[in-house]
């Protein structure tokens, strides 16, 4: 799928994932991956920026553990998240209502001149 | 997949280790570079681990757990670009109302001192202490509003309790007005329980720290129930100390915060994104 495709609409479907309870990073990028049937498919330390600016927007809220030795940060979706989240959900189901109007062309006798 | 943390850790072939010490250089400018490195290094173990559990020999499981996370330069460009595109608020004009936080404190420290000490122990210069020290304490009062919109805003609103603190305490001023002379007294009452509201939903925020907040939870608290117990101006001022300086201290934590962020503007976006591919 084309990056740019994806990244216009990364910051909605990461919001969803975290929403939807997987927390890891790692855990975050598989399900996205898994539920994309494999058409997203990011260098996965691309991903992580997006969660950071997410966080700093208060979108997205972090807390460090430790596991097995090492710093685990995982992620959870703040109350303010969670509106941004549905408002994009609408504005994309809009956007993308509006494209497949224009795809499938105009209704005969809805634009003027049209015989 | 089988679970990593399940089993014991291999040892490393140091592939992985060299990659997050060049991951460590290429992120070095950015402040969070050590965050940014842990998180790296929990991802590519988890799935190292992950992958010689399903049979992969060390070697491969580690170059495929790089291969896939992407090279070290293209995460270090998506972390500058990312933290270009802002947030969905101007860090810079919030880190100004962080400086006014800290700001606060000292102005209102100023006023107080100059209206209880300064105007007993300056008979001479009553009037002329009074009205500075009255000046002062209208402008940390000032300051304290304009940090608290800051706060506000750079938390997303702080929700319904944050918007019922603003009505609050913008109406304020026209509830106390019909106290005539206790109107001073009333608008510090409606002012505490919109400062209550704020601090109620800056606790339901989950992004900021919580030990200011219960500060200056127990000193809007403290300082009312001060209040309560003895008439402001037959208590010692002693009475109010403690709720005041935990107010302060939670007041300059959060303000230090805030100023401490890296200055980003919600709209910039002067470096390009990196490529995804």
């Amino acid at each position: 799928m084309r990056p740019d495709l994806v990244r216009g609409n990364l910051d909605l479907l990461l919001l969803v994932i975290v929403g939807d309870g997987a927390g890891h990073g790692y855990a975050i990028i598989e399900e996205l991956r898994q539920r994309s049937g494999g058409e997203i498919d990011l260098p996965e330390g691309t991903v992580y920026p997006a969660l950071h600016r997410l966080e700093r927007a208060g979108l997205l809220a972090s807390s460090w553990d430790t596991s097995s030795g090492r710093r685990r940060r995982s992620y959870r979706v703040t109350a303010q998240g969670k509106k941004a989240a549905t408002a994009k959900r609408h504005e994309l189901s809009a956007f993308m209502n509006a494209v497949q109007r224009v795809i499938e062309g105009p209704t005969p006798g809805t634009v003027a001149g049209w015989t | 997949m089988v679970d990593p943390d399940a089993r014991p850790v291999e040892a490393r072939t140091g592939f992985i280790d060299a990659y997050l010490t060049e991951l460590a250089h290429s992120v070095a400018h950015i402040d969070t570079a050590e965050d940014i490195v842990d998180e790296a290094a929990d991802h590519l173990l988890f799935l190292a681990d992950a992958l010689e559990a399903a049979g992969r020999p060390r070697a491969e499981a580690e170059t495929l757990a790089v291969a896939r996370f992407g090279s070290a330069p293209l995460v270090a460009r998506a972390h500058t670009a990312q933290a270009a595109m802002g947030s969905a608020v101007s860090t810079r004009s919030t880190r100004r109302a962080g400086l006014v936080m800290l700001l606060t404190v000292p102005v209102a420290t100023v006023g107080i001192f100059s209206n209880t000490y300064g105007v007993a122990h300056s008979p001479g210069w009553r009037g002329t202490v009074h009205g500075s020290g009255a000046a002062f304490e209208g402008l940390a009062l000032i300051l304290l509003l304009m940090g608290l919109w800051g706060l506000r805003k750079r938390f997303g609103g702080l929700g319904g309790w944050g918007r019922g603190a603003l009505i609050l305490a913008c109406a304020a001023p026209f509830i106390a007005a019909p106290f005539g002379w206790g109107a001073g007294g009333a608008f510090a009452v409606v002012l505490s329980v919109a400062m209550v509201l704020l601090l109620i939903g800056a606790w339901m925020t989950p992004v900021l720290p919580r030990t200011p907040i219960v500060l200056m939870s127990f000193g809007v608290v403290g300082t009312a129930a001060a209040t309560v117990t003895v008439p402001w101006d037959q208590g010692p001022l002693a009475l109010y100390l403690p709720g005041s300086l935990a107010f302060a201290l939670g007041y300059l934590m959060l303000g230090w915060t805030m100023w401490n962020e890296p200055a980003l503007d919600a709209r910039s976006g002067s470096v390009p994104p990196p490529s995804l591919t």
